[in-house]
């Protein structure tokens, strides 16, 4: 199964984790709540965290992990073991939470840290990564964890949901192109350019933050 | 991996590690007395559903049985009728027997009284059969019944019978002796 999790408990015992999510289905349409703690103990980390990511708050998020399994309590045969993973599909009801959140979210407040960043703002080609790879050099650990958590965040949709699948929940490009529903091919490009992208912002910020400029 | 990227990848994983790990540990509290409270109120609604059903399934059932007993009674009732309507035979006809050619009429109407009916087994014949003008013994005694019937003493005069055969004045049980064309030919009385 190309749909992998990062591994938050490695104690977890092996006969939770071996449970299959069909079985794991099953049990919960039946109302097993040891079945719904191994869910809720397997899922909720990395939804909660995927919807942090995305949404760049932590309240949000904590609705949306609510939400999320709010849903499966209540519709749990609406789950297809046929279609793809529990995981997967647990993730694309956060997904389409997450988007329809910061859409509403978008209309009161523009939350972009560049206002005149926009898609094709980015559209950057490896010289440019190359001129700042110095600069990101010079950024400290602290500061370099809080430019890429805004820089992360300030990232269009489709590039911020690949790389926090990819690089922060180290998931593969298989099991991402799973979730999202699209090519593997279009996974790598997309996270190629939401690295470029990356890089830009948090070269700017170092050179600002370093009086560099 | 040129050294930009390589403090990018440090960089995510620097983030990845300082990202909540899980979820608050009330949205799990809320999450499972919501998963508890769902499930008990599901449990309770099909409870009731299959209660219900039951109960359906049981008055259908007590319809379905109900009228097919009363379709049974009807079905039952016109028989009866027919039966009722159908004209009963005379309680005079009913201890007619065929007398047998190869015996003598007074004998074979001695031994048809050792199984007579239970209330007239009570009967006790006070006199011999004794025959009547009409009786003629060239007749063919094939055919011959009897018939017991309660005759007033002018009536059995009519027939022919000797006055010794009835007191006067009062009916009494008789066995009349019927050739084949319903002309008595014998007549004894019969008393209780």
């Amino acid at each position: 199964m190309p749909f992998e999790l990062r591994s938050d408990r490695p104690d977890r015992l092996m006969s939770e984790t071996s449970i299959d999510d069909y079985s794991l289905s099953r049990q919960l349409a039946r109302g097993d709540e040891r079945a719904f703690g191994i869910v809720y103990e397997r899922y909720n980390g990395p939804i909660h965290r995927f919807a942090w990511h995305m949404s760049g708050d932590r309240a949000m998020a904590e609705e949306i992990t609510q939400e999320v399994f709010m849903l499966l309590i209540r519709k749990p045969r609406k789950y297809d073991p046929a279609k793809g993973s529990l995981g997967g599909y647990l993730f694309g009801i956060a997904r389409n939470l997450t988007r329809r959140r910061v859409e509403q979210l978008l209309l009161h407040v523009p939350f972009v840290d560049d206002p005149n960043a926009s898609d094709e703002n980015y559209s950057i080609g490896e010289s440019a990564i190359d001129d700042t790879s110095n600069a990101l050099e010079q950024l400290t650990q602290h500061e370099l964890i809080e430019a890429l958590r805004t820089a992360v965040f300030s990232l269009p949709a489709q590039y911020r949901e690949v790389i926090i699948l990819c690089d922060l929940e180290q998931m593969s490009q298989a099991g991402a192109a799973e979730l999202l529903q699209c090519s593997p091919g279009t996974i790598a490009s997309r996270m190629h350019r939401a690295r470029a992208m990356l890089k830009m912002k948090m070269t700017r910020k170092g050179l600002v933050n370093n009086g560099s400029i | 991996m040129d050294r930009s990227e390589a403090k990018l990848a440090q960089a995510f994983q620097a983030l990845s590690a300082k990202s909540p790990q899980n979820a608050p540990a009330e949205v799990g509290l809320t999450l499972q007395n919501a998963f508890r409270r769902h499930h008990v109120r599901r449990r309770r609604r099909r409870r009731l559903i299959t209660a219900g059903a039951l109960g359906a399934s049981l008055v259908v059932a007590a319809v379905l049985l109900s009228k097919s007993r009363s379709s049974g009674l009807q079905e039952k009732q016109p028989s009866l009728a027919t039966k009722q309507e159908s004209p009963l035979p005379p309680r005079e006809s009913k201890p007619i027997v065929s007398v047998p050619e190869n015996q003598p009429a007074k004998s074979t109407i001695a031994s048809l009284h050792k199984a007579p009916r239970k209330a007239e087994s009570a009967a006790r014949v006070v006199s011999q059969f004794t025959s009547l003008a009409s009786y003629d013994p060239a007749f063919s005694k094939d055919g011959f019944k009897i018939v017991r019937v309660g005759l007033s003493s002018a009536e059995l005069s009519q027939m022919g019978a000797p006055s010794y055969v009835y007191p006067a004045g009062r009916r009494v049980l008789t066995d009349v002796v019927l050739d084949r064309d319903g002309i008595p030919v014998a007549v004894r009385t019969v008393g209780r």
